[in-house]
């Protein structure tokens, strides 16, 4: 009697466990949805027109939480500003940081660090600020970025590229190249130095940035897309339509992939210049 | 998951011991070579021959590492495929790390330069 009365609340005891350990299970699982939803709300799903440029996105989570994070704006004194970041590792600790990045990379911060005092563009004293301000030594977050600021009316682009895979130029006569010299990821090494680089963005010439989520995506065999790939599919893209290319990458990697599923996140931002200077301003 | 040899010129030789070394094993790879700093290696070759990726997790950790060993140390790394090294060169890392051909190199330079 006394055994049978022990099992009973033994096996009492093991529900309540099991209870318990389910609602904290429950509540972990309420909470990444949470994080997710705020970083998914801080993306934009950009599709518009900004100062004569037509500017696309596509963003393919890999987990219920990722690290991606992107924007693009329009800045004081024709300018054109967009950035792409992609925090090392996955889940809940790269979500908080692209979250905190989304957070802080507003125009105005743009416009008072990504410039001169003598207002010429500065995307490299941009990085230099977040580095310092991410770098810690009680923790390995990091991660890679790239930050463009365009003057619209002239095509200037200064770039600077911080560990983030490096952009393709589509050149209006459909040659497509990769921009960009490389640079230390940001929150790695707090004497990490940065430069800025010069490009000319034509009327009728685009900006294809994607996370490394692109080279990476592996067919069935296990065989990346790379680099080459990507810079022979953006070359193809040349008579494209603006608005579509993200989505038409997004699905030459789903294409690839043949259902494996996304190791990391992919990222897809594309600028297109659509109108010179002249015609901008008689819109 | 890694894999060590001791050279006897006292260069430690590690091996990731995986194809690709990614956000899933970073910490991983760092926690054991950390482990081997501390258990008094300060010479370390961190040979890429049998790894065919590497993403900013697995270039994080060898950071990590890097900055574990300091002054005490040095670290090379060796055996680079196309991509490994293309990683490399847009995050820089190839202005950080001395990198070698393969194993025989890195251990033949590091000797020379004692």
């Amino acid at each position: 009697m006394r055994t049978a009365s022990r099992l009973i609340c033994h096996a009492r005891e093991l529900a309540d466990q099991h209870r318990i350990l389910k609602e904290a299970n429950d509540r972990i699982q309420e909470d990444l949805k949470a994080a997710a939803l705020a970083q998914r709300q801080l993306l934009p799903d950009i599709h518009k027109d900004i100062l004569g440029f037509h500017i696309a996105s596509a963003f393919v989570p890999s987990a219920v939480v990722s690290g991606d994070m992107f924007g693009c704006f329009a800045l004081p004194d024709n300018k054109l500003g967009v950035y792409a970041v992609d925090v090392s590792g996955h889940g809940i600790n790269a979500s908080l940081l692209s979250v905190a990045i989304g957070h802080l990379i507003t125009p105005e911060f743009l416009s008072n660090i990504a410039f001169d005092a003598n207002g010429a563009a500065n995307p490299a004293a941009l990085i230099r600020n977040l580095n310092l301000r991410f770098c810690s030594a009680e923790n390995d977050n990091y991660f890679t970025m790239f930050c463009a600021i365009i003057d619209v009316c002239t095509g200037n682009m200064d770039i600077c590229q911080a560990g983030y895979p490096s952009p393709v130029y589509l050149a209006p006569d459909g040659v497509a190249r990769f921009i960009g010299e490389g640079g230390f990821p940001v929150g790695m090494f707090p004497e990490a130095t940065y430069e800025n680089g010069k490009e000319t963005f034509e009327v009728g010439g685009r900006l294809v940035i994607c996370s490394d989520g692109a080279p990476e995506a592996e067919d069935p065999q296990g065989t990346p897309f790379g680099v080459q790939r990507l810079q022979d599919l953006v070359a193809r893209m040349k008579h494209a339509d603006a608005d579509c290319l993200p989505d038409v990458i997004v699905r030459a990697l789903d294409d690839w992939r043949g259902g494996k599923a996304l190791e990391d996140d992919l990222t897809v931002v594309a600028l297109k210049r659509t109108k010179s200077h002249d015609s901008y301003n008689q819109t | 998951m890694i894999h060590t040899t001791k050279h006897e010129s006292g260069m430690v030789v590690v091996r990731p011991g995986a194809e690709r070394l990614t956000a899933f094993n970073a910490k991983t790879f760092k926690d054991e070579v950390v482990a081997l700093i501390d258990e008094g290696a300060t010479q370390l070759v961190i040979d890429f021959k049998d790894v065919t990726f590497l993403d900013s997790s697995g270039l994080g950790a060898l950071a990590g590492v890097l900055k574990k060993i300091g002054l005490r140390g040095d670290m090379v790394v060796s055996g680079l495929n196309a991509d490994v090294s293309h990683m490399f060169r847009i995050c820089r890392m190839d202005r950080v790390f001395k990198i070698y051909r393969d194993v025989d190199a890195a251990i033949q330079a590091t000797s020379e330069g004692k």
